[in-house]
């Protein structure tokens, strides 16, 4: 269930009479959310090191903010929201450097992309289909990468992280007709990519 | 009825909010039916996939909370507390520095050359040498009993 302001009552009361939120109150929160930012940033940059280091930023950056925080959203959609900015912004700051390293003569470091490696193997399947699945999760996953910083974001909060279309507008601070056209984009995206993709390509013409 | 559906179509029927019309044509088109299956396998396992790939042990957790609570103790403001360490521990610097000084001797007493410079400033200053002291003593007494004998 989605954490908000209003439940419990402490944090509510903190919230709208009292700006601010009790040390002891904020670890709870942290706690409770730590692993969906994790899974939030991980989505977004594929790189655990660097979803680590956004995610306490992302907490500290709510803790520094906490006062400005009135309750309209949830907790939840507040720090996906906090946690999708650190992630536009990282990725702007990454392309930058790299056109600085291009520029410098240095050696472009990439991080270390997670995802289909950690995808566990179905028991059931057989191995042609299995190699089929992770072919096709692989093409998900580079068709992901290839979206826009926002329609990134939005696919990652919908089908990875199972936001409404209305809490995925309220983090993205856009209208759900927005998310429904920047979804309807990229899952065009995620197909074609998936026609053009190898053999085990289905045929879908139309 | 439209030949097949649209990505828009497509993805209003995933996202749930999908029209009649859209409902209708993949009630009539296996083809349209098996591609929205297809892609909601995929989006599901695409999903298992991130949460696999976000999985740490609790240790991981927990050590991501005390960084974030270090952090959090030096948040910006917080930086007088900072400040206020830095001029006590200058201030105890000093204190103990202070404390701890040797007495300076004196530079005659250290060094054997200065003493005898020191002594030698002694002997210049008297308003006589000490060789002619006893003379001047014995000049006191004479003119003392010369004043007596005048002033009976």
């Amino acid at each position: 269930m989605e954490t908000t302001l209003t439940q419990p009552k402490a944090l509510a009361a903190h919230a709208d009479a009292t700006p601010g939120i009790a040390r002891e109150e904020f670890d709870e929160i942290v706690r409770r959310h730590q692993r969906r930012i994790y899974r939030v940033l991980l989505g977004l940059l594929r790189d655990a090191e660097q979803a680590d280091t956004l995610t306490q930023e992302c907490f500290l950056r709510a803790y520094r903010s906490r006062r400005g925080f009135r309750g309209e959203a949830s907790v939840g959609t507040w720090l996906v929201r906090i946690a999708v900015n650190l992630a536009t912004d990282h990725a702007r700051n990454r392309r930058n450097s790299f056109w600085r390293r291009m520029l410098g003569g240095l050696k472009s470091e990439e991080p270390q992309a997670v995802g289909v490696a950690a995808d566990p193997p179905d028991p059931r399947a057989s191995p042609e289909r299995e190699l089929a699945a992770r072919e096709e999760l692989q093409a998900v996953w580079a068709v992901v990468d290839t979206l826009s910083p926002r329609q990134r974001a939005i696919f990652v909060l919908h089908f990875a992280e199972e936001m409404s279309l209305a809490e995925v507008a309220q983090a993205m601070a856009l209208e759900v007709g927005t998310v429904k056209s920047h979804l309807a984009r990229a899952l065009g995206a995620v197909r074609k990519q998936l026609k053009e993709s190898g053999p085990h390509a289905r045929t879908f013409d139309r | 009825m439209q030949e097949h559906l649209t990505d828009e179509q497509l993805t209003e029927q995933l996202v749930g909010g999908a029209g009649t019309a859209t409902r209708e044509h993949l009630a009539a088109c296996p083809a349209c039916r098996e591609e929205e299956q297809r892609l909601e396998g995929l989006l599901t396992h695409y999903r298992q996939a991130v949460d696999a790939a976000a999985r740490r042990p609790d240790a991981f957790w927990q050590w991501q909370r005390t960084a974030i609570a270090a952090r959090q103790a030096w948040r910006p403001g917080s930086r007088w507390l900072a400040w206020v360490a830095v001029a006590a521990v200058v201030v105890l610097a000093a204190i103990l520095l202070t404390a701890h000084t040797p007495p300076t001797k004196p530079l005659a007493e250290s060094d054997p050359d200065q003493a005898l410079l020191a002594d030698v400033q002694r002997s210049v200053r008297r308003e006589l040498p000490r060789a002619l002291e006893p003379a001047a003593l014995l000049a006191q007494e004479i003119s003392r009993g010369a004043e007596a004998r005048s002033n009976p």
